[in-house]
């Protein structure tokens, strides 16, 4: 069993990554207003106005740089006061398309933690970049084509926590790839729901080979015919 | 500089499973096909390349790339109305495959580039699918 490697930017798919994007705006909204309120209010007289001025965009930017490092330490220290050592180990992290990725999740419970879910999901994310006017945007789009859900349960102070799973890849499904403006990528994400907490998710990126899946990971599976707008023609 | 068509180009693909209007190959299979090229006026031909090519489509900006290249299949004067066929093989890389997403396409395509002394370039495609389960081309098995 390998280690996968977290992305480290599940927060930004949960409640507490919306909070930090509503933040963020906010920051960058008000860094500027607070900047032009000090001036008129005279709290900055030894400073000249247009030099300062030009560090308005930084000030805004660094202010939500701040916000979302800080939302993610926090995010972090917080689901460490429940959960600690959280790791998904599996058989190989690369795959041929139609496998199956086995695995187990482990972790300890820090403190006394009531689970009420643990979710596993198989996710294709399709990126893209394009140039909209002067901007260039981004966007994203995923898929959920697996799902294993398990049972709530009770955890004590240092208990362990170790839970396996398996999941499978289309058998027309697509191999990763990556481009500069486009890019196809698989993760393995993994949510547990604690009752009066916000969840705890990551995930954990898997790549998907442009081969068939051979015996070493699990034949392809079910009607090859059928496709799910995931897969080769 | 003329601005119209030095040429009419059109590609048969041979071997391969036919799909729909299409026909497909396997990764790293072989495509073999016929280029045949009527000029539309007397040109002086500086060459004729075949390729076979990828490209996104789709919502983000294309990306490609040439995955085989036959240059040099012909240089010289050619007459207008009188057509020529070139035969051509090129091997296909194990990826990417042919894909139709949410934001992404990947489309595969022999194209080629008629260059003509003097004139507009000529360029035509022909695409075709890339699957896994696509049967080899019957000729390239034979061989072995």
């Amino acid at each position: 069993m390998i280690p996968l490697k977290a992305s480290g930017q599940a927060v930004s798919r949960t409640p507490v990554g919306r909070i930090a994007a509503v933040l963020s705006l906010v920051v960058f909204l008000c860094l500027p207003l607070v900047f032009f309120g000090l001036f008129s209010f005279g709290a900055m007289q030894d400073i000249s106005f247009a030099p300062a001025a030009c560090l308005i965009p930084l000030v805004a930017l660094g202010g939500v740089l701040v916000v979302q490092v800080g939302v993610r330490v926090f995010y972090r220290a917080i689901m460490g006061v429940r959960l600690s050592d959280m790791a998904l180990h599996a058989r190989t992290d690369r795959l041929g398309v139609g496998g199956r990725i086995q695995g187990e999740l482990s972790g300890r419970a820090a403190s006394q933690i009531d689970v009420t879910g643990i979710t596993f999901e198989l996710v294709a994310r399709e990126w893209v970049r394009y140039r909209a006017g002067t901007q260039t945007r981004t966007q994203t789009h995923e898929e959920v084509l697996d799902t294993v859900e398990l049972g709530g349960r009770s955890m004590q102070p240092g208990s362990y926590l170790q839970e396996p799973f398996e999941l499978h890849l289309p058998p027309r499904g697509m191999h990763s790839f990556s481009y500069l403006n486009n890019k196809l990528s698989w993760w393995v994400r993994v949510k547990i729901s604690m009752e009066r907490w916000p969840d705890f998710v990551e995930e954990y990126a898997i790549t998907v080979e442009p081969r068939l899946a051979t015996d070493e990971d699990g034949e392809p599976e079910g009607d090859q015919q059928e496709g799910n707008g995931y897969g080769f023609q | 500089m003329v601005f119209s068509k030095p040429a009419e180009v059109s590609v048969t693909l041979h071997g391969g499973e036919p799909r729909g209007d299409l026909v497909a190959y396997p990764p790293g299979g072989t495509v073999r096909g016929t280029v045949t090229v009527t000029p539309t006026r007397d040109v002086e031909v500086k060459d004729i390349q075949i390729a076979l090519m990828f490209r996104t489509r789709g919502r983000g900006t294309t990306d490609s790339e040439r995955a085989d290249t036959l240059s040099g299949l012909f240089s010289g004067a050619v007459s207008r109305d009188m057509p020529a066929s070139y035969e051509f093989t090129l091997t296909l890389p194990d990826a990417p495959w042919s894909y139709d997403g949410q934001l992404i396409e990947i489309e595969w395509n022999v194209e080629v580039f008629f260059d003509a002394r003097g004139l507009i370039d000529a360029r035509h495609h022909q695409p075709f699918i890339v699957a896994p389960d696509a049967q080899a081309d019957e000729a390239e098995e034979s061989i072995w």
